[in-house]
């Protein structure tokens, strides 16, 4: 779908702003300048309000995203639970640093609570869900994702 | 006694068809075919029902002060934007049974006057938000919502909003503007919602535990609801209570309980495990030591423990309290929205000092600053996160858990 597609599907009125930077956001994989740029025009606002909006919310990226990207929910629930060696989990079996964000190909987040708390640890793995993650659950959901 | 998870089944979500069958709806028939808005606002205000998000406020309050603005237009917002940690019991009542919430929004927008609903819904909901959508198209379908509904000359028109991940969000006026296409950052109160709300008009915004609640309050009456439980704080509430306890889950309490007996509805302090301290409503919530377990939790002025969104989390000795200040300070630096000074950096400063704490490099400097920081967030941001961020910490170190901050 091209983000003109996308922006046919929905009136220009202020409550699809949000909705339509999801969109693009789901189908691109993130906002880039010519997105701001359409959807601005399409809801004749300014662009800088458009990409205003996109850097806000937690589930939009204003930059192409690595590779691959490990969201660990760090809030109380799952600390009882042990996230802090996920963490640390991922970040020797890639070798990264958390939330280093210049690596193309990996990078490891810490995430807010996302109402799964009987179930954690929960883990995001590019946008995908996952509860109960153990430590040795994380290495082969990570190998998964990466096609090995 | 159970109102919110009366028809829960293990499994199987209620459609409507199931809904109908145990008697849903009537409520929705009895308040527009026998009752005028003022009179279902009347019954809302005799059940002294609290907002169940968290703050606790008079809902029958609400909707009178929207119900009285002589504006046409007007909105009614249901926050289904849970995100505060250690809560979904939201999440479970949208997964559940959909349609009671539906029944508290067509109940709420017609004493209100409003012709148009919303549910903003966390966006990572995604069952829920099948579950609501599928709900709401079946209320189409039987005349419980768009034009004259029940032959009345009552319409709304209702849509799901999904979130794209802010915890702000969940605060009305943030909500209301991320609504509008905005940053979801707060407003200045006064105008209040109910003044000047959605696009400016009156609109109130109510959480969807608390919408779950109507329907039983329209059929039996705001003063049986008013009697149950806690008399300063009536009805019932849905509580998660998790960590170190042998049956953590979701469980339908009144707010009459303290907090032992909470732990001890879940089963009690699991087996060799010492309980700490309980934290009491999310990250945002107070932290309770164990000779304080005989304290009530609710929405009374009278409870030294503010119930909140009524998560229990039971922290054993076994947990690290430097990475549980980490764990408190990381999210709401995370989630501060930005717009003010001393909650962007404060969070930002806090967490950097924590982060020294954790690491063995904390000196006199640090536990300075640290002070000063929390009296910033406790009493010059915007909005009340930068309170948030500093509850559960002030309460270590006024109950002396950490000797560090002694």
């Amino acid at each position: 779908m091209t983000i003109q597609q996308i922006l046919l599907a929905f009136e220009p009125e202020k409550k699809n702003i949000l909705p339509v930077v999801k969109a693009v956001n789901e189908e691109l994989g993130w906002i880039s300048e010519e997105a701001v740029q359409k959807i601005a025009r399409y809801f004749d606002e300014s662009e800088s309000h458009i990409f205003s909006v996109a850097s806000f919310y937690d589930e939009i990226n204003t930059e192409k995203p690595a590779e691959l990207v490990v969201e660990v929910c760090d809030s109380a629930n799952c600390q009882t639970k042990n996230a802090e060696k996920l963490i640390k989990d991922v970040q020797s079996f890639l070798k990264i640093k958390e939330g280093d964000s210049s690596n193309q190909k990996f990078l490891l987040k810490r995430m807010s609570c996302l109402g799964r708390c009987l179930e954690g640890p929960v883990v995001r793995i590019n946008g995908v869900i996952y509860t109960k993650v153990t430590s040795s659950r994380i290495v082969e959901l990570i190998q998964n994702h990466l096609g090995y | 006694m159970k109102i919110l998870t009366k028809y829960w089944k293990i499994g199987k979500s209620l459609d409507i068809k199931d809904y109908l069958n145990v008697g849903g709806y009537e409520a929705l028939k009895k308040a527009i075919e026998k009752m005028k808005p003022a009179e279902v606002i009347e019954e809302l205000k005799k059940s002294k029902l609290q907002g169940r998000g968290g703050g606790g406020f008079p809902v029958g309050l609400k909707w009178e002060f929207a119900a009285g603005k002589k504006e046409k237009q007007k909105y009614f917002i249901c926050n289904l934007d849970e995100s505060e940690p250690g809560n979904f019991k939201d999440r479970m009542l949208a997964e559940n049974n959909p349609h009671q919430i539906i029944e508290g929004i067509i109940i709420g927008a017609y004493a209100i006057g409003a012709n148009k609903a919303f549910v903003y819904l966390n966006g990572t909901f995604r069952i829920a938000g099948k579950k609501l959508e599928q709900a709401i198209e079946d209320c189409y379908k039987k005349n419980f919502l768009g034009k004259g509904i029940l032959k009345s000359k009552f319409d709304l028109d209702l849509e799901v909003f999904y979130g794209a991940g802010a915890y702000i969000c969940g605060e009305e006026s943030a909500l209301i503007n991320s609504l509008e296409g905005k940053r979801g950052e707060p407003r200045s109160k006064p105008p209040y919602p109910s003044d000047a709300g959605f696009l400016g008009k009156p609109t109130v915004v109510n959480n969807a535990e608390t919408l779950s609640s109507v329907s039983w309050i329209i059929e039996n009456g705001g003063k049986e609801f008013s009697k149950i439980g806690n008399v300063d704080s009536p009805g019932t509430k849905l509580s998660s209570i998790d960590g170190a306890v042998k049956n953590p889950g979701l469980y339908e309490v009144t707010m009459d309980k303290n907090i032992e007996q909470l732990l001890q509805i879940a089963g009690g302090v699991k087996e060799g495990f010492e309980l700490w301290f309980a934290q009491i409503g999310g990250s945002s919530g107070q932290v309770v030591p164990r000779y304080l377990l005989t304290e009530i939790p609710s929405y009374s002025e009278r409870s030294v423990v503010s119930i909140g969104s009524g998560s229990v989390l039971a922290i054993s000795k076994h947990e690290n309290l430097k990475d549980l200040l980490l764990s408190w300070i990381n999210f709401f630096q995370r989630e501060s929205c930005g717009k003010c000074v001393p909650c962007r950096e404060g969070t930002f400063r806090l967490k950097g000092i924590l982060e020294r704490l954790k690491n063995g490099e904390f000196d006199e400097n640090d536990k300075q600053d640290l002070f000063k920081l929390i009296w910033t967030l406790d009493n010059t941001t915007f909005c009340p996160l930068g309170k948030f961020s500093v509850t559960a910490l002030k309460d270590v170190i006024r109950y002396k858990l950490l000797k560090e901050l002694r």
